[in-house]
């Protein structure tokens, strides 16, 4: 959490003024992600193919977002119950224009990582377990069609659990976007 | 100390502080509903978190020890709460939980901490007084609703399939408000709704409450409250009615343990105001507190049951003068303890006569005295005060504030007193040394503040206190653990004729960077000139220093990012010596010192109809502890969300 807290610092110490209108454009992501990192957990549980949705908008300095992404885990043995978790985030990113059609964004997303075990024998109460998380994030977005862009993206994601649980998440998507609607705009206003 | 500044010098260094009004009485402090806003305030309970020179300790989050302003040692509790003039007295053998006051976060416009002891409302107060001030509803129908939910860092997740020790320690409590308020041409409704469910998950906790409890540990509040205003007579009328349901664990502090109680706070009355002519107004209140315990989810019988009914009649007056405003009044109320024990005394009346005159010495001088008369039985006590606003220029301003009161036996809700009057608790742990004293001892006490508005931007306060305890009876308790029940044995033993003299200097100081930046910090430092060795123990729970900085950052009249560093030193809890040894190192018998860092981010949408709100509190995941025996709060992470619909029928 310290390096987070520094890495936030410094990242707010270079912010320059924002040129885009806040919440004038609505960005709609979808993405396919792979957990690739190896920890304690992974020695139980065998990490699925994830997806990750979620919905950005500029904000009065970079832009922020919403959103969920899920990824199962396959316990090795039948002791291990398999679990499916939830990230529902909120996050804050910076973007930096490569070239002319490039760009990275990078940023910070904080949540609520939730875990359903798939346990017969555990009660309502213990068979969902729910930990805040936070996670940075870098993503190279390149231009693919009219509103349609596509996006490499990177996560690093710690789970504040007893012991630690960090992952190490890589994803290609596709966002779609498109101009904020003027009643929405209002309510964000 | 060190790490504090360093953190202050970053922060400062990015130029981003928290704005504060200026209190209205010398020594008080005034939260606003604004910066419970900014800093995600989440109930009535959390607003503490805000309150500076107010020591809280609590063992489980709900159950509060406050001393304001060096006031009063943690031993027994009367702070007084006032909600819009009207005491709510919801502690139960001077223990309080302010979560049960009948009132939900959306009401508050402005929370009051009168630091010095003073008149409030027909209320003196030694110990000095909350008062909750409450927004008046907008015209026609006004919806506000509020829910929030929250989570601790460290539990086990998908690995306590590998360990089975490891244990849940989340489920902080969720909160859900509803507020419904109807103004029309001759007066207003509101009608309010709260629930809290919590979950006591913190293993200092369970290890306790194990042995005496059937459940799993789940804690719920529930409360429900209306006021009627009518102002086609006099300036207004008043009938209001709350209740509170509380089923929680109740650390019993003769007892020394937790016992798992049902309280129940109800408290229903009028009062009103009338105008007699352009300077004289005349107010009456007929109030009625009852508090109720019974046994819940008990695993052996308990037997603590009790009903408390105070029953309070108050005529006051007041004339506004050119050169002086006087008030005064007088109060007559009856206390009533039932329990299934036959008690010596069951029934306390009380007579009581008070006055407040403010005269204006010279254009710049305003002083004023205060006298309280209070007969109590047997004995009688009086209570005086005085207290001098002098300003020096139009940005510097002089207050000094001096009090000499007594606190009787007779007059309050202890549990010694119904003990004294043949009340005997059902479990042994419950024995006292000594004879019950009558009185809780005097104190002399003096406040002295300089305001400084430097420029429009900067404003500073230096402050200090002296405080005298004497003649004071020390109820010192000495807790033994036992390994085999993980209980606490806790005999008391009253020592009288203590006393305690105590100094405390406090800065101030308030910069707003930009437009956009409000900075405050604030330093405190409280030290005992002399003591007996008793109080000295007692008072030694208290951190010698705290400091505070907040900064407030608001790019837009809707988003603002606040954080508060706080430090406080370490503190000795005397009481609890030789817990490490006895429990193997598990409990202390201090608290160290701490640098507590809190972050909260808010987003107002739709014209200031919806609220968002995201806060961090403990962000660097220090310990954090406010009792030796007490919870341990990791980081946590609270979503709040609030919606306010203003005149919705318009």
């Amino acid at each position: 959490m310290k390096k987070i807290i520094t890495i936030l610092l410094l990242t707010l110490i270079s912010l320059k003024a924002q040129e885009t209108l806040p919440f004038s454009s609505l960005n709609f992501k979808i993405s396919l992600q792979q957990n690739k990192n190896e920890v304690l957990l992974h020695q139980f549980w065998e990490p699925q193919s994830g997806l990750n949705f979620s919905v950005e908008t500029p904000f009065y300095l970079g832009n922020i977002e919403a959103g969920i992404s899920k990824i199962d885990f396959e316990g090795k043995l039948y002791i291990y119950p398999d679990f499916s978790s939830y990230f529902l985030f909120a996050g804050w990113s910076l973007n930096k224009q490569f070239f002319e059609f490039v760009s990275l964004k990078y940023g910070i997303r904080s949540g609520v990582f939730v875990m359903n075990f798939n346990d017969q024998a555990a009660s309502e109460y213990e068979s969902t377990e729910s930990e805040l998380s936070v996670s940075l994030i870098g993503e190279l977005e390149f231009p693919v069609y009219k509103n349609i862009s596509g996006n490499l993206n990177t996560e690093l994601l710690t789970i504040f659990t007893d012991k630690r649980i960090k992952l190490f998440i890589v994803g290609v998507g596709l966002s779609y976007k498109l101009e904020t609607p003027k009643w929405l705009r209002k309510f964000f206003e | 100390m060190k790490r504090f500044l360093l953190i202050i010098l970053i922060f400062l260094s990015i130029t981003l502080s928290a704005q504060r009004e200026k209190p209205k009485n010398p020594g008080s402090r005034i939260i606003t509903s604004e910066m419970l806003h900014k800093s995600g305030i989440l109930n009535i309970g959390d607003i503490f978190l805000l309150a500076k020179n107010t020591y809280t300790s609590t063992i489980e989050g709900n159950n509060l020890y406050i001393n304001q302003n060096g006031l009063s040692p943690f031993q027994e509790q009367e702070s007084i709460i006032l909600i819009d003039g009207i005491r709510c007295d919801i502690n139960i053998f001077r223990n309080q939980n302010t979560h049960v006051l009948p009132i939900t976060i959306e009401q508050v416009d402005f929370i009051e901490f009168i630091n010095t002891p003073t008149i409030v409302e027909g209320e003196f107060n030694s110990n000095g007084i909350i008062h909750i001030h409450t927004k008046k509803p907008p015209d026609d129908l006004t919806i506000r609703l509020g829910y929030n939910i929250g989570n601790e860092i460290g539990d086990p997740g998908p690995y306590t399939y590998i360990n089975e020790n490891a244990k849940n320690v989340d489920k902080l409590p969720m909160n859900f408000n509803l507020n419904l308020n109807y103004k029309g041409s001759k007066g207003y409704f509101i009608g309010t709704i709260k629930s809290m469910e919590g979950f006591a998950t913190d293993e200092s906790i369970q290890k306790r409450i194990d042995n005496i409890t059937i459940d799993r540990k789940k804690f719920s509040l529930l409360s429900a409250s209306f006021k009627l205003r009518y102002t086609d007579i006099g300036e207004y009328q008043d009938f209001f009615f709350g209740y509170s349901e509380n089923q929680n664990y109740f650390f019993f502090t003769p007892y020394g343990n937790e016992l798992p109680l049902k309280h129940s706070y109800r408290q229903y009355g009028l009062n009103g105001l009338f105008k007699l002519d352009k300077n004289i107004s005349l107010k009456y209140l007929l109030i009625r507190n009852e508090n109720t315990t019974s046994d819940w989810n008990n695993s052996y019988p308990q037997n603590f049951n009790w009903e408390f009914k105070k029953t309070t009649v108050r005529i006051s007056s007041s004339y506004n003068g050119v050169f002086f405003n006087l008030t005064s009044g007088l109060e007559y109320s009856e206390l009533e303890g039932i329990t299934n024990q036959q008690l010596d005394k069951s029934l306390f009346s009380y007579k009581k006569l008070f006055g407040d005159f403010c005269f204006q010495t010279s254009t710049s001088l305003n002083q004023s005295i205060g006298i309280e008369l209070k007969d109590v039985g047997e004995n009688n006590s009086i209570n005086i005060y005085n207290k001098n606003v002098w300003k020096l220029s139009k940005t510097r301003t002089v207050s000094s504030n001096f009090s000499f009161s007594e606190q009787l036996l007779e007059n309050s809700n202890s549990f010694w007193k119904w003990n004294k009057y043949g009340y005997e608790f059902f479990n042994d742990n419950v024995k006292e040394y000594g004879d019950i004293p009558e009185s809780f001892g005097k104190k002399f006490t003096s406040n002295l503040t300089f305001n400084n508005r430097l420029t429009e931007r900067l404003a500073f306060e230096i402050a200090g206190y002296y405080r005298h305890f004497f003649d004071y009876a020390i109820l010192q308790q000495q807790y033994y653990f036992n390994e085999q029940t993980n209980l606490f044995s806790s005999p008391t033993t009253f020592y009288k004729e203590e006393y305690l003299k105590n100094l405390n200097v406090t800065f101030e100081i308030d910069y707003n960077t930009s437009e956009y930046v409000n900075q405050t910090l604030f330093f405190s430092y409280q030290n005992i000139l002399s003591a007996s060795d008793n109080f000295k123990s007692q008072w030694n729970v208290f951190p010698k220093l705290n400091a505070v900085y907040e900064i407030d950052y608001h790019p837009h009249p809707t988003f603002s990012v606040w954080c508060q560093i706080n430090f406080q030193s370490e503190s000795l809890w005397n009481n609890y010596h030789y817990l490490p040894e006895q429990s193997e190192n598990f409990y202390k018998n201090r608290i160290d010192e701490k640098i507590l860092i809190n972050l909260s981010f808010q987003k107002w949408f739709w014209q200031k109809k919806v609220w968002f709100n995201i806060s961090f509190r403990n962000l660097l995941n220090e310990t954090e502890r406010y009792y030796p025996i007490g919870s341990e709060f990791n980081l946590r992470f609270y979503a709040q969300f609030k919606v306010y619909l203003n005149s919705v029928l318009d």
